[in-house]
């Protein structure tokens, strides 16, 4: 393909503490090739590198050495224009407290917008656009103080106030930790049209591979600060030797066919969909009965 | 029968935001009794975290009661027992961890409980290893990742031994290897008498309680086993909620094949009813 990146991250090392006796290899040598309009999921243990890599994807972090290049920006160059990068790239972090500023909810997800100077009806509209999306009612929510929500309600919050900055990028840290099933649904439904009906990249790190089967295009594994693995959900799910060694868990339909495989049932034990996976069971069990 | 390790009544609590009193729960009356393993389950904002600050006296009820181990928690004097009866681990790790170095973050809680210096290392040991943080526990707590900090969340109050261990989505931030891992270790010492009451979103680590509470907009609207609670799968959908992965399959399964039993909850109990049902049919011969 001769297709240029939207990110391309090569051989991107990160030491925290460098020199000091807790100095700790966070990153050594990750790289990333995603084109625009993918949808890619970062999977890995406790600890194993992925908040520190995507803190790189709008320039929170500076490479250390290695390179990250977004859209033709690469963020070694000292004359970067980080606000120009802030505008393409959204970045929610892993813990919503981290991300809210303002004193109410609807001032909190407008100053995004209102820096970028829109006009104000605009910046209403996204506000509005951005809590139906993540499930918070406009009419009830915008005039609550931020300090007195709960959990999901913050993790909320910080989700609508990237969109509405409407990032050509999108890097989701965890973006559904902390939510109740239905508005995890609802959200992840809406990721999924803004990817595929907007081409709004979406880079996101997850720990619940239900999630990821159902958002990912490509997924890439990392383990101790290295690619482990990359590919489709089907691929990189068909790798659970590789999987459980480096504490990686599979999605419960996984999980399921890979017991029953080991039982001697013959099952494609990467069949993650629900559907897909009762499908194989269903077999199983009617050929048995013939 | 034996008396309640936690008495619930008729609990009800406003908070006040600009002196308007937001009413968040509403005539709760439950009990937990030593060594039970109850999952709280409810939609963002119906008050599983302002109810959980109720067990040990974080926060106190408008009216009614909450009752630990025959004390009052509106009684302030006995603060200190019931919270060494009823440990609570935070929803957001940053809000629990208080020291600059894990090891002293664990032992921050023994300290008040005038444990002798070398129980307290055994007891520091133990926890660190039960949630896999041993040879991180010389770093200062806030370097350390999301799921990290939560590990070492969980080892604090895992350190107090208490009677009670109350966990507020106190994994969220763990992948499904870690979070196994730490519901591994909350199983044992719930066999070994540990009272367990656990928020979550995760509706596969509500099957594994021996009881499941829902609660919608302040109020408890379900309580049973969790074999009975998720075969409600339209209620709960209504409430925002969902039924285990493993219910999804079965039920599936049973709409093709009748034979299969719909109502199973747990992974083990798909893989034991085909082994069942393939069984069955192999002696039909
Ligand atoms: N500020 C910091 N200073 C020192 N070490 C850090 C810092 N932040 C993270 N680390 C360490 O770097 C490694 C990678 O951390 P990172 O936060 O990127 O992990 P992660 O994959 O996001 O984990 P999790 O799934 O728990 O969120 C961890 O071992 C962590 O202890
Ligand atoms: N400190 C506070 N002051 C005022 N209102 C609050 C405060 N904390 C929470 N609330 C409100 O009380 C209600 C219940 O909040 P709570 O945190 O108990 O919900 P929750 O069930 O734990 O939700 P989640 O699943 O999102 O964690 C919510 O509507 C929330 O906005
Ligand atoms: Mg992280
Ligand atoms: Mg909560």
């Amino acid at each position: 393909m001769t297709e240029q990146p939207i990110l391309e991250v090569k051989h991107l090392q990160h030491i925290y503490m460098k020199g000091t006796p807790l100095e700790h290899h966070a990153l050594s040598g990750v790289s990333l090739k995603i084109n625009k309009g993918e949808c890619i999921a970062v999977i890995g243990h406790t600890g194993s590198g992925k908040s520190t890599l995507i803190q790189h994807v709008n320039g929170l972090m500076r490479p250390q050495s290695g390179e990250v290049v977004v859209d033709g920006m690469n963020l070694s160059d000292p004359k970067l224009d980080i606000r120009l990068l802030r505008r393409k790239v959204g970045l929610v972090f892993q813990n919503p407290e981290d991300q809210i500023f303002e004193k109410i909810i609807g001032d909190d997800i407008a100053y995004g917008p209102f820096k970028m100077g829109l006009p104000i009806k605009e910046v209403r509209d996204r506000v509005k656009w951005a809590m139906e999306v993540v499930g918070l009612s406009f009419d009830e929510m915008k005039d609550r103080a931020t300090y007195a929500l709960s959990g999901g309600q913050k993790r909320k919050v910080a989700l609508a106030g990237v969109l509405a900055l409407r990032p050509d990028i999108l890097v989701l840290d965890e973006p559904t930790a902390g939510l109740d099933p239905r508005s995890r649904n609802e959200l992840l439904e809406k990721l999924k049209t803004l990817n595929e009906q907007e081409k709004i990249t979406i880079i996101f790190v997850s720990h619940n591979m239900e999630e990821v089967a159902y958002l990912a295009g490509r997924i890439y594994v990392l383990a101790d600060g290295r690619n482990l693995v990359e590919g489709t959900p089907e691929e990189v799910f068909g790798e659970a030797d590789t999987l459980k060694k480096h504490h990686i868990g599979a999605p419960d339909t996984v999980e399921i066919l890979g017991q029953l495989k080991a039982k001697g049932f013959a099952v494609r034990p990467n069949a993650y969909q629900l559907e897909e996976a009762a499908k194989e069971i269903i077999a199983v069990l009617r050929q048995d009965g013939r | 029968m034996a008396q309640p390790l936690i008495q619930v009544k008729n609990l009800s609590f406003e908070y006040v935001v600009n002196q308007t009193k937001i009413g968040v729960l509403h005539d709760i009356s439950f009990e937990v009794s030593p060594g039970e393993y109850v999952v709280i389950i409810g939609h963002n904002g119906s008050g599983k975290s302002t109810l959980s600050k109720q067990l040990n006296g974080i926060l106190t009820p408008v009216s009614g009661d909450v009752i630990v181990n025959g004390w009052n928690t509106k009684e302030r004097s006995s603060i200190r027992e019931i919270r060494q009866k009823v440990g609570m681990v935070f929803q957001h790790p940053d809000n629990q961890i208080v020291a600059t170095i894990v090891e002293d973050d664990v032992a921050f809680g023994l300290e008040n409980l005038e444990i002798p210096p070398s129980e307290m290392q055994e007891r520091i040991d133990f926890a660190l290893t039960a949630v896999g943080m041993n040879e991180f526990r010389n770093r200062p707590p806030h370097y350390l990742s999301g799921g990290q900090k939560q590990r070492v969340a969980i080892a604090g109050i895992l350190a107090m031994k208490p009677d009670c261990l109350v966990l507020d989505e106190a994994t969220s931030m763990l992948d499904t290897h870690g979070r196994n891992e730490i519901l591994k270790v909350v199983r044992k010492l719930n066999d070994e008498g540990m009272a367990i009451i656990s928020v979550t979103h995760h509706m596969s680590e509500a099957a594994q309680a021996s009881r499941v509470i829902v609660i919608e907009k302040g109020r408890i609207i379900m309580d049973g086993a969790p074999h009975k609670i998720f075969q409600q799968a339209e209620q709960l959908k209504r409430l925002h909620l969902d039924v285990p992965v493993a219910s999804q399959i079965a039920r599936k399964i049973q709409a093709h094949y009748q034979d299969f039993n719909g109502t199973l909850i747990h992974n083990d109990e798909i893989i034991k009813e085909v082994v069942r049902l393939s069984q069955r049919e192999v002696t039909f011969f």
